[in-house]
């Protein structure tokens, strides 16, 4: 069986073979060939290199585009930071004033984002015949936060929503055309971390009347499906919301969560991925960490459509391989999940 | 009157909350109304903040409210005091070698200047040597160094050792923050800080426990150097 029928198979609801398997292991492609992240996150080649050899010394069964969600505040003329061993980060959100020139989507010519769907395309042409490739991007509701920084989104959001829904509507225009590219690039499905439709970071009335009808209106125009990421927020308290959101096929949920209360909430339909907090595997045990990986799968051993997957952010650069070893050798030897 | 500001941060209606606050001051003073009217309804969001039952947006309207408020205490307590105001203390914040996220910075400097703090703030992407030494030159007390995710924090030790080095290591204190702290507690030993806070909310209780770990050893930051 390959991944992709593998992966088929969970969206279908059907047992596969083993349980499907996958970490966020963008940057471990450019430790694993010695590359620089500067280098890495703009030149495709180096970038499929990089995933090449993932792929090579881990076989996941998905494989994911950069997960490089600044590039695309970098279009808009974001300042980034380089460090030797993360994905780029913004250095200087642009100040307020810049929201008066935005007046539309960043072109998908330009230089960042081509980077972005080329990367994808030549993962697809290598890989996509055996394994879903997912492009990677940032939710419409969050682009404004990285690209004028945090505090000043949530100013806007709070206390000038006029200004807030012309951000929005540009947000969804780059987020539909990128989108779209990723799906014609060969993308099988994009995900997107999703930050301010969480209560925890906006109050929920804003939620309701502005951040939510910008998701449904986005993920209803991708063109593809989307797999709704956690954004290293536990969603089990507030997952309902996002229930009837259109075009989502699966949701990356947060290790604290509640797998049970998260897929009674939701229904037998979407394709739930989650397990363990990708992040923090750079500290904990091997052992730890395949305690956590039984205890999902083990808890989902009756649920067809569950993917084991790392959650929030990438699988930090100084991981050691046994750890990720571990996690797959472990998903390898359960079968359906079955203990 | 805390309910009624309480409410008013909740909704995002600063012009209410500022009428709250300045209302009560001008009968009762503004350090009074600080005390026992801003300061315990600021702790109680930063409690429902930290137990997620109310929003960082609503967290940050509460800095917001305390950051209008601030020019206006300012402006009583140099009239009232011929220009000279005593503070509490002095602090150097910044975020740490290569953070860029300077939200939590920004609210913890806000409120400790409401609560009487004098606050140096030296912004994102601050190196070590240059931290201790405007801590120095401005005779801080505390250095509090922020950061969001762990490659960063990592850089906070380095701030450690520069303390160290100098012999600053009883005189000045090293306060951290920021959500990888939240994440992993254990962090605050590894990079060698003195304490942290859950919220930007805690941090002026923080500070003031800090301080007097300073005072009770005897020794401050200038001094020693």
């Amino acid at each position: 069986m390959t991944s992709f029928e593998r992966v088929l198979a969970a969206l279908a609801g059907r047992f596969a073979d083993r349980r499907a398997c996958t970490m966020t292991l963008p940057l471990y492609g450019a430790r694993l060939t010695g590359v620089d992240p500067e280098r890495y996150y703009r030149d495709p080649h180096l970038y499929l290199a990089g995933q090449l050899a993932v792929v090579e010394r881990f076989d996941p069964d998905i494989v994911f585009g950069p997960f490089a969600l600044s590039l695309e505040a970098e279009a808009y003329g974001v300042e980034l930071s380089w460090t030797s061993k993360a994905p780029p980060n913004v250095r200087k959100p642009l100040p307020r004033l810049a929201t008066l020139s935005l007046t539309h989507a960043r072109p998908l010519g330009d230089a960042r984002l081509a980077f972005l769907v080329e990367a994808v395309r030549l993962l697809a042409s290598g890989l996509g015949k055996d394994r879903p490739v997912a492009g990677i991007l940032t939710a419409p509701i969050d682009l404004p936060a990285l690209v004028f920084g945090i505090d000043t989104w949530i100013d806007i959001l709070l206390f000038d929503q006029s200004l807030a829904k012309t951000l929005l509507d540009i947000s969804v225009e780059h987020f539909v055309s990128l989108a779209r590219a990723y799906f014609a690039a060969g993308a099988a499905f994009v995900a997107s971390p999703v930050m301010f439709a969480n209560p925890r970071i906006l109050n929920a009335s804003l939620v309701e009347s502005l951040t939510l009808p910008c998701l449904s209106k986005a993920f209803g125009q991708a063109g593809g499906p989307v797999v709704f990421h956690h954004g290293a927020i536990p969603l089990e308290e507030i997952i309902g919301l996002f229930r009837g959101l259109p075009g989502v096929a699966g949701f990356v949920v947060d290790e604290r969560d509640s797998l049970d209360k998260i897929r009674e909430t939701l229904g037998p339909e979407p394709l739930l991925l989650g397990g363990f907090t990708g992040p923090l595997m750079e500290c904990r045990a091997p052992e730890r960490i395949v305690e956590l990986v039984r205890a999902a799968l083990e808890n989902r051993k009756d649920d067809p459509r569950f993917i084991l997957a790392s959650s929030a952010a990438d699988i930090p650069w100084d991981t050691p391989s046994e750890s990720i070893d571990a996690v797959f050798a472990t998903v390898r030897s359960s079968g359906r999940g079955l203990f | 009157m805390r309910e009624r500001l309480y409410r008013a941060i909740l909704a995002a209606r600063r012009d209410d909350a500022i009428m709250i606050l300045r209302t009560a001051s001008a009968e009762f003073g503004y350090r009074s109304i600080i005390a026992e009217v801003l300061e315990p309804t600021l702790r109680l969001i930063g409690e429902r903040w930290n137990a997620d039952s109310i929003s960082l947006a609503q967290a940050y309207v509460a800095g917001k409210v305390a950051e209008d408020l601030l020019p206006f205490v300012v402006d009583d307590e140099e009239s009232r005091a011929g220009g000279t105001i005593v503070s509490r203390g002095t602090a150097v914040i910044c975020n740490a070698e290569d953070d860029y996220h300077g939200l939590g910075r920004r609210m913890v400097g806000i409120f400790l200047r409401i609560s009487g703090w004098k606050i140096v703030d030296l912004g994102n992407d601050a190196l070590a040597p240059l931290v201790v030494e405007e801590a120095l030159r401005c005779h801080a007390d505390i250095v509090g160094v922020s950061a969001m995710m762990l490659t960063n924090a990592k850089n906070i030790a380095k701030v450690r050792d520069e303390i160290d080095r100098r012999g600053l290591g009883s005189s000045l204190k090293l306060a951290v923050g920021g959500a990888v702290f939240v994440m992993r507690p254990e962090l605050v030993a590894e990079v060698g800080g003195d304490g942290t806070a859950q919220t930007a909310m805690d941090a002026p209780e923080l500070f003031s426990r800090l301080i007097a770990e300073t005072a009770a050893s005897g020794t401050r930051a200038g001094v020693v150097a």
